[in-house]
């Protein structure tokens, strides 16, 4: 019984290290990117990971269900608060919060995080399965839309970025 | 022509979007994949005891709305003045439960169910909307259906026959003998 616990707890962390960046990237597209929301999100995002995952059947990626586990969480809300050692359930390095800040504050990157602030949630979260290279199929299956749907919702979302970097640019010429 | 120099700003313009965000992806794969090597313990205990009270939520959840229905039977019967609706609101009553079982089984359940989108879009509903949701279900739709009259919860009775205590026995041992044979 034991061993077994190990084992599946083995097999969670080695899948949460690999999808650690699509985590990351959906905490800082659904957040002020400051470290302490970051980090309440991952954390919630990372318990509700561990709670599907003993009942997770592998009937579809391993990716797309993590990114319907964390888009779901992040869309939901979380609730804020302030870890300790006791309530953290994955552990942060400090070097890997460095770095996220380093990457942040990239001009370009930090624009982009800008562009999808703007976006509602829905929007945001079709957005980010497309430029992962999500196609629309596996787009409609994540977000339970049909894909006509999710093909008119690229469209308007793509239309509403331009517009919304268009003004961007306008205001900084200023 | 116009339309056509258009599109291809739109191309060019998400091009370029596209390609901040595939070389942001690939320094995202980098950080985490450093930060992967030094393992540190996960806390198991503390995500376990989460999961166990948010089951606790939910039974406990389950148990408020079967009290709430419980509750609106004995409003319905208290109020009901003839077998025909007294049988129609035990039967409301039953099915208000199931569809708020239903709604449940569709967004806190683990298995695979036929409608799948329908809970992948329930599933989007945090904790506190669901149970908005199911309360609203279980509370105001029986006030709905049966009407309010101002002076408490009367079940409409223009074209009903009052009955009386007596007659209101006489015909729950109707209902029992019937469900009996």
């Amino acid at each position: 019984m034991n061993a077994d616990r190990h084992i599946i707890e083995k097999e969670f962390e080695e899948m949460l290290y690999d999808a650690h960046s699509i985590i990351f990237k959906v905490c800082l597209a659904f957040t002020d990117q400051r470290p302490e929301n970051v980090e309440d999100l991952y954390q919630e995002i990372a318990c509700n990971l561990w709670k599907g995952w003993q009942t997770f059947r592998h009937e579809c990626a391993v990716k797309s269900w993590v990114y319907r586990v964390a888009l779901n969480t992040a869309v939901n809300g979380y609730h804020s608060r302030h870890y300790s050692d006791d309530t953290r359930f994955v552990p942060i390095t400090p070097d890997l919060y460095n770095n996220l800040t380093v990457e942040v504050d990239n001009e370009q990157v930090s624009m982009l995080y800008e562009l999808i602030a703007r976006l509602s949630a829905k929007e945001r979260k079709i957005i980010l399965l497309y430029l992962d290279g999500y196609s629309e199929k596996e787009i409609a299956e994540i977000t339970g839309k049909s894909v006509p749907a999710v093909k008119q919702a690229i469209y308007r979302i793509k239309n509403k970025m331009k517009k919304l970097y268009e003004k961007r640019s306008g205001k900084n010429e200023r | 022509m116009k339309k056509e120099v258009e599109k291809m700003k739109d191309d060019v313009f998400f091009d370029e979007i596209q390609s901040i965000w595939d070389s942001h992806s690939r320094r995202m794969e980098d950080i985490t994949r450093l930060s992967g090597g030094d393992h540190h313990p996960f806390n198991y205990s503390y995500a376990n005891r989460k999961r166990r009270r948010e089951t606790w939520c939910y039974v406990l959840l389950t148990f408020c709305l079967v009290i709430a229905a419980v509750r609106w039977a004995c409003i319905m019967w208290r109020y009901a003045t003839d077998t025909t609706m007294l049988v129609l609101s035990l039967l409301v009553e039953a099915s208000f439960v199931l569809m708020a079982a239903l709604c449940l089984a569709f967004i806190f359940g683990q298995g695979r169910t036929p409608i799948r989108r329908l809970r992948a879009e329930l599933s989007q509903l945090s904790v506190s909307q669901a149970t908005y949701l199911i309360m609203a279900v279980v509370l105001i739709l029986p006030v709905m259906s049966y009407g309010h009259t101002g002076d408490g919860l009367t079940i409409k009775q223009s074209h009903t026959t009052v009955l009386n205590h007596t007659q209101r026995v006489e015909a729950v041992h109707t209902i029992t003998n019937m469900l009996k044979q």
